[in-house]
């Protein structure tokens, strides 16, 4: 349930593309360095932040760097030098920027970067999840956006999540190419009023500082990997409690978003059958839910906002109330199955959970998946 | 104008002791010397020597703040690190701090970016022209002849001059030094620290290890490759060339020991054959018309 916003100031409503609401974001948190490369469908993201800048309408250096492989290089230097900071790219340039994600989320750089989520090889511009599903094992908190406005309230609160000084780790917020970057929509914006009280000022928790010199990511043996690790595993489990309160948070002040790290929408307590998908995925689940009413199925649409942390124990109250469960996957760990399917999958066994799971991957490239679609996948298992 | 020696010596001592670098090691030298003639600097180091010899987490034998980062992404991060010590107001030295395989090979890209933005960094590529790091193999740097665990026979190409590639991108500042001339480079070092925008000082730095030389004749080599005109000293100013009063008697070749005296040092050149000697020493000459141009 969403309640009622506390906040007295006047919020305005604009039609945004993904882009733009990643764009409109960025300026609202205040990023103070934003070092950045260009790619399809991201483009958009980096043109505006440009131009808002260009206006006077956000203070910010803007480094348009010469890679991405740079633009995260930067990004963890900017940061660890100790101010907020912001980037933002998609597939090939993910890829691209591979070493320097794993850099960055291994030893805990608290960047903020939305991935415009598009297919990899060979060229294709369209959506699908494989980018950013190769990099869940990067040490990054991942979301995964439905819609515009959850594009934007997401990256408020990635800042937020990513600089709590019991997280201190990087977030990567996934919006679909296309289907969110490049569709506009109708989006709330906050005052700038507003989103200063929930975001204060960056406070660095380590820092490169000549007065108190030390080392970042210095030659490690494997004692030292080890409490590393662990620590980065203990990062991850803070996490799963900051998540839900920064969720909280933002649902009260500004009437948008849950406390939940999955969204449920529908009556699960009478549902026949669940549907779980991530992004645009699980927005167009929710209206195959008319049409499946209509042929007398009730179905719930089970669709996780964040993949890392996995949000194991919401996602299992959930399973445990329904009988059936069908898990649409948009990439694919090739030699196995879907990313979500395992993962759920090893879910239920671990909890020993009776449901008859069921999984299809749909949408790769850009594939277009429609509630018509998803709702014909969901008669067939009836 | 060279600093007086009591200077060097009373700087703040930036590499300490329990270090892993090997006996002889031109790194630790160049290290300690350019470092030392910056105010407040922020050393950003990616894969090399000096990833290694800093000793194991937790414990560090630098005195400075160090930013260990990946390969290719040295000058990124220094250029992270220098906007956002502008935007927070404080007033710092970013450095990068290179071997040659992250300067002439790997890092080029990173660099050549951070060089056209003319970001506020001072580069330094300390150079033994391999990969000592990994065990020797050749890089760009490696010059014509020398044995490495990939070039057994000995590299048949010759060095790159990353110098005249950097000087294409018009930075404020380039200028190379030996680490056989400690003043040279303490002073190049604090003249560059003193300036603004992207900064590239070369450092010629032995490497007993790799070159299978004698450890004790380090600063000899130093020496050695700047009077047989193996490494001229120079800098590179508004696109104009000056040798370094150190130097500048090699630029006359007569004034020059023979390149032998030099290469019979070093075990990586006991394998060249006559004609290679003489291929490399015309290496050289073409390297110096090339500097003598942009004087």
């Amino acid at each position: 349930m969403v309640q009622a916003a506390k906040t007295t100031r006047k919020s305005t409503t604009e039609l945004l593309t993904g882009n733009a609401a990643v764009a409109t974001a960025a300026k609202l948190a205040r990023p103070q360095v934003i070092p950045a490369y260009p790619i399809t469908p991201q483009t958009l993201i980096v043109e505006t932040i440009s131009g808002m800048i260009a206006r006077g309408e956000f203070d910010c250096d803007f480094v348009n760097v010469e890679s991405e492989h740079s633009a995260m290089g930067a990004a963890i230097g900017a940061s660890l030098g100790g101010v907020r900071t912001f980037t933002a790219t998609s597939a090939h340039g993910l890829l691209y920027m591979g070493e320097l994600v794993w850099w960055a989320g291994v030893t805990r750089v608290p960047i903020v970067m939305p991935v415009v989520n598009r297919s990899l090889n060979p060229w294709n511009i369209w959506p699908d999840h494989q980018d950013s599903m190769t990099f869940r094992d990067a040490g990054w908190i991942q979301f995964y956006a439905k819609n515009n406005q959850e594009v934007l309230d997401l990256t408020l609160c990635a800042f937020k999540i990513a600089e709590h000084h019991k997280v201190w780790m990087p977030v990567m917020v996934c919006l679909d190419g296309f289907i969110l970057s490049h569709t506009s929509a109708q989006v709330q914006i906050p005052a700038q009023e507003d989103v200063d009280e929930f975001l204060p000022p960056f406070k660095p928790l380590a820092m490169l500082d000549p007065d108190d010199p030390f080392a970042h990511g210095s030659l490690t043996d494997s004692e030292g990997i080890w409490e590393l690790r662990m620590s980065l595993i203990d990062g991850f489990n803070n996490a799963r409690v900051i998540i839900p309160k920064v969720f909280q948070e933002y649902s009260e002040k500004f009437g948008r978003l849950s406390k939940d790290m999955i969204e449920i929408v529908g009556d699960i307590n009478n549902a026949m059958v669940g549907i779980i998908a991530i992004g645009t995925l699980g927005e167009e689940a929710e209206q195959s839910l008319e049409v499946l009413k209509q042929k007398n199925i009730n179905a719930v649409v089970i669709r996780p906002r964040v993949i890392r942390p996995f949000p194991k124990k919401e996602l299992i109250a959930a399973l445990k109330k329904i009988p059936k469960v069908l898990v649409i996957d948009r990439s694919v760990s090739f030699g196995n199955a879907g990313q979500l399917a395992i993962e759920i999958q090893a879910e239920l066994y671990v909890n020993k959970v009776e449901i008859e799971f069921h999984q299809i991957i749909r949408g790769l490239g850009g594939k277009d998946v429609t509630y018509m679609d998803i709702a014909s996948e969901v008669e067939k298992i009836m | 104008m060279s600093v007086k020696i009591k200077e060097i010596m009373d700087r703040p001592e930036v590499l300490l002791r329990g270090n892993f670098a090997c006996a002889g090691c031109g790194l630790s030298v160049a290290y300690r010397t350019a470092i030392s003639a910056l105010d407040r600097p922020i050393v950003v180091i990616p894969a090399c020597c000096a990833s290694v010899i800093q000793s194991l987490h937790p414990r560090v034998t630098y005195n400075v703040p160090t930013l260990n980062i990946a390969f290719a992404a040295h000058a990124a991060a220094a250029s992270g690190i220098s906007r956002a010590k502008k935007r927070r107001g404080e007033k710092v030295t970013t450095v990068v701090w290179s071997g040659d395989g992250g300067t002439y090979d790997i890092g080029v890209a990173t660099w050549s970016g951070a060089a056209e933005r003319n970001e506020d960094i001072v580069h330094f590529c300390y150079d033994n022209g391999f990969y000592s790091n990994t065990g020797a193999q050749r890089s760009g740097a490696t010059p014509r002849g020398a044995v490495t665990t990939t070039t057994p026979i000995g590299k048949r190409e010759k060095r790159k001059s990353v110098t005249r590639i950097m000087a294409a991108h018009d930075v404020p500042y380039i200028a190379t030094a030996s680490i056989g001339y400690p003043r040279d480079l303490y002073t190049k070092a604090k003249k560059a620290g003193n300036m603004e925008g992207y900064r590239f000082i070369l450092i010629d730095a032995p490497c007993p290890t790799g070159w299978n030389s004698d450890p004790a004749i380090t600063p000899e080599l130093g020496k050695l490759s700047v009077q047989t005109g193996y490494f001229p000293l120079y800098e590179i100013e508004n696109g104009k060339l000056t040798f370094s009063r150190r130097g500048v008697k090699y630029r006359d070749p007569k004034n020059r020991k023979p390149v032998e005296e030099y290469l019979e040092k070093q075990g990586r050149f006991k394998r060249m054959t006559p004609q290679q000697v003489e291929e490399l020493k015309k290496d050289l000459e073409f390297e110096w018309n090339m500097l003598l141009r942009m004087e």
